[in-house]
């Protein structure tokens, strides 16, 4: 029988609850697994779950990491510290997982479902949509990257952008530089360069949408 | 080195790696497989480094063959590992059942990775009740450590007690990532290369299979002592009259509840690992030392049920609470709400605080994002033009990978599916049953699995059935495993046609689905067929050729505005197609190509009636 693997350190032991969810290709396992690289890397106890399978044909793809939490990987509703998208209709979809006292991370690039019939129900518009998260209570975080957004080192990465994000927030229990360190640590070396801007990236860009200056925040961000 | 033969520190590792490299540590010398999730990944970093770790590999054809593989292997002397989807170890039941009779030298372990909640399955059945059923010991492991520590500890269990052990797993367990220490490795795999002729104890005639269930059964008893060792049941608590008994994820969950219900001075914990036989006498003691015990497990009321027995048994009268009493259900995957729920229930404890705030919006308002096929599949194609043929109300009997998805508007290609191998038994009885022709449809790696038995069977009773073999070369669903009919991976590749020609079937063709004209050729001639006919549509996957490089990517397509050959807007592309790489803005001048998601297959191009979608090239 197995004890979760011990903490050996002190510096924090603090249970933090985090979804990460978005669509398939999106690198949403990527993101929850970078957490959970750098969890262990600093001795923190980790458990994370991801999903495989038909669910990422184009689908719908959500993944959890619980730190300091014992060996459950899933989350009550409610519970998320952090939730991060990879895309605004997604971040609606699993709303139920945070509340009030979560922090939500989105990177604002729609990507409507495939239309499969006229039936379907529309795409909800960026303002209601922003309307719908900050009526969880959570904290909410944009980042207002584009699908295409080209750089001199390649394609920004929405799922490593969010992991930034995530360090500004103040509730992950890591700095930026243990996120470096392992993608530096993980990922192909042909990768690593676009990855570490795409962290700065989500550090530095992102935007805490206050509750009161919401009404024109759809208007404004769409004018951008 | 492949990285799981490399391990030297603590390693975050999925589950299904974690019981890898537990096999690797316990000398692991024979390996077969059918990939299915969620189990695909024991087969695939196996496949990954088996050559380096100097053991015996197949994907097999089916879980039957990968049983019975590793019986021979075992009584060969190899410590042999058989991984499996619960549904797999159906079709591998006819050996499964009667491997306890004939034991083992080897150790042999079977895997079953159970689904409940279907993520990736047609049903969510409990494969505990087939340890059972067989009469095998059954570990649940319930995280990546323990899923390394009690894989290795199934080789030696499985020795000790000449019984295959099935090693059970669920989706949470085999697909949860978290930390793993690794033990150290053998120099060389078990693999002794030596079989004892005994014909009298292992040829399963009548006589001697009597004899070998009483010995089995002994064996099994033994195993039963074993099952109530402290190595495989921790109990912890601070001696409250309430106790939890936990297997599988639902010991994970159990312990996520008592830490959020702070309700630790509420509860006893105790967790099993080793679940068949059940371990009773550590039941018996946990039932006397406590009067209420709430049993949480994942689907049936396995050892809720077993828990009952042994009350009745031993004259406990503690209350049971779980799946009987409400307070748990067998439907779909346990979640920590439903266990939190019954936990604060029976302990009075208040609900943690951020539970009931849910005012978020209703998801069934938001637009849906099924899985879908691929941008540039050949499956889309190929559906297009057999619907074009038989036309709209012929009924389709479908099948098991990527092409299910072909059930979704627009192609709504499906009436009929159960199993692996099904769609050509239940097309051509469709067909007798309703006396018109039915169309059915299998992919390459499901024909070899299950197709043939069916397609031999309607072919000699004399059926009317065209069948589709939907071929891309690979086994895609579960992340391109090579099977039979796959080129390359240094194996003889076994002709999709010549097997169908053998089975009866007259004609059979194979058709590129990429050419349109060819394609509906072969379904005419097929479709006026009297007897079986296969159409062989070949095309490689378009994710995995891109992936392998076997194909150049190709530019994606343009839609023409202004002109002769302009679009009109009819939106033929996307209603005919269900191409996610096309998009269709509500009030917007006609459909948008997603570059970034096209393939540049043309498919599109092809239906489009005014020619007005062209490559970007």
């Amino acid at each position: 029988m197995s004890e979760p693997v011990p903490i050996d350190t002190g510096r924090n032991d603090r249970t933090v609850r985090i979804a990460v969810v978005g669509v398939g290709g999106h690198g949403v396992v990527l993101c929850a697994r970078l957490m959970a690289e750098t969890a262990v890397l600093s001795g923190t106890q980790v458990a994370m779950s991801e999903v495989h399978g038909m669910a990422q044909r184009g689908g719908v793809v959500a993944t959890t990491v619980v730190l300091n939490g014992g060996n459950c990987p899933m989350l009550p509703d409610g519970s998320a510290d952090l939730l991060l998208a990879t895309e605004p209709l997604e971040a609606l979809r699993a709303l139920h997982l945070t509340g009030p006292r979560g922090t939500l991370a989105v990177w604002m690039v729609e990507n409507p479902p495939a239309s499969m019939s006229p039936d379907d129900r529309p795409y909800p518009s960026r303002e209601s949509i922003i309307e719908g998260l900050l009526s969880s209570g959570a904290s909410l975080w944009t980042l207002n990257g584009r699908s295409e957004h080209h750089t001199p080192v390649g394609l920004l990465r929405s799922n490593v952008a969010l992991l930034g994000t995530a360090v500004r927030s103040g509730v992950l229990p890591f700095e930026l530089e243990s996120f470096a360190r392992t993608i530096k640590r993980v990922l192909p070396a042909r990768f690593i360069e676009t990855n570490l801007a795409s962290l700065h990236f989500g550090h530095d860009k992102a935007i805490h949408v206050e509750s009161p200056a919401l009404r024109n925040y759809g208007k404004a961000v769409q004018g951008r | 080195m492949d990285p799981l033969l490399d391990i030297k520190d603590r390693t975050l590792l999925l589950g299904n790696e974690a019981l890898v490299r537990g096999a690797l540590e316990a000398g692991i010398g024979a390996f077969s497989t059918y990939p299915g999730t969620p189990a695909s990944e024991i087969g695939d970093c196996l496949y990954r480094l088996a050559d380096e770790a100097g053991l015996f590999f197949e994907y097999a054809v089916n879980e039957m063959v990968a049983v019975e593989t590793v019986i021979a292997f075992s009584l060969s002397g190899y410590r042999s590992m058989a991984a499996m989807k619960h549904v797999g170890l159906n079709v591998a039941s006819d050996a499964f059942m009667t491997f306890p009779y004939l034991g083992v030298e080897g150790g042999a372990v079977v895997v079953s990775a159970d689904d409940p909640g279907c993520h990736s399955s047609q049903n969510e059945q409990d494969n505990r009740h087939l340890a059972r059923m067989a009469g095998t010991p059954m570990l649940e492991p319930a995280t990546p450590e323990e899923l390394r520590v009690l894989t290795r500890r199934a080789f030696e269990l499985s020795e000790q007690f000449r019984l295959p052990v099935l090693l059970r797993l669920t989706t949470r367990i085999a697909h949860m990532r978290a930390a793993v220490d690794p033990g150290p490795l053998p120099d060389r795999p078990v693999a002794a290369r030596e079989f004892t002729r005994d014909p009298m104890n292992r040829v399963m005639v009548p006589s001697v299979a009597r004899r070998r269930h009483r010995e089995m059964t002994r064996m099994l008893e033994d195993a039963g002592s074993a099952a109530n060792s402290p190595e495989f049941c921790r109990r912890d608590g601070p001696g409250s009259n309430l106790g939890i008994i936990a297997t599988g994820s639902g010991r994970n969950l159990a312990d996520s509840a008592l830490r959020d219900l702070k309700a630790q001075g509420g509860a006893d914990l105790l967790e099993l690992a080793f679940t068949y036989p059940f371990p009773t006498r550590a039941i018996e003691s946990f039932l006397q030392d406590h009067k209420r015990v709430l049993v949480v497990e994942e689907l049936t009321p396995f050892m809720e049920d077993a828990v009952s027995a042994i009350a009745h048994r031993c004259h406990s009268d503690a209350e049971i609470f779980g799946k009987h009493t409400g307070h748990l259900t067998e439907l779909g995957e346990l979640g920590p709400d439903q266990v939190t729920a019954a936990l604060a229930d029976l302990t009075g404890s208040p609900l943690p605080a951020w539970s009931g705030a849910d005012a978020v919006p209703s998801v069934d308002e938001l637009p849906a994002r099924p899985p879908i096929l691929c941008p540039g599949c050949p499956h889309r194609a190929s559906y297009l033009m057999t619907r074009q043929v038989v036309g709209p109300d012929t009924l389709v009997a479908t099948d098991i990978g990527c092409y299910t998805l072909g059930l979704f508007p627009p192609l709504g290609m499906g009436d009929l599916q159960i199993c692996m191998g099904g769609s050509v038994s239940l097309g051509a009885a469709l067909g007798a049953a309703l006396d018109r022709p039915v169309l059915a449809f299998i992919g390459d790696s499901t024909f070899f699995h299950a197709g043939i038995p069916g397609l031999v069977n309607a072919a000699s009773n004399g059926r009317k059935l065209l069948l589709v073999v939907l071929d891309n070369e690979t086994t895609a669903m579960t992340g391109y495993q090579p099977h039979p009919g796959s080129p390359g991976n240094g194996r003889r590749r076994i002709a999709i046609e010549k097997v169908a020609e053998a089975c009866g079937a007259d004609p059979v063709l194979t058709v590129d689905p990429g050419n349109p004209k060819k394609s509906m050729d072969a379904v005419r001639t097929g479709w006026s067929s009297d007897g079986v006919a296969v159409v062989v549509m070949r095309s490689p996957c378009a994710r995995h050729a891109l992936r392998t490089g076997a194909v150049a990517p190709r530019p994606p397509v343009r839609i023409v505005n202004g002109g002769k050959e302009s679009c009109s807007n009819c939106t033929s592309c996307v209603s005919l197609t269900g191409c996610p790489a096309l998009r269709l803005e509500k009030g917007s001048d006609g459909p948008e190509v997603i570059e970034s998601l096209c393939n540049g297959c043309g498919l599109c191009a092809m239906v489009c009636p005014n020619g007005a979608i062209v490559s970007s090239e």
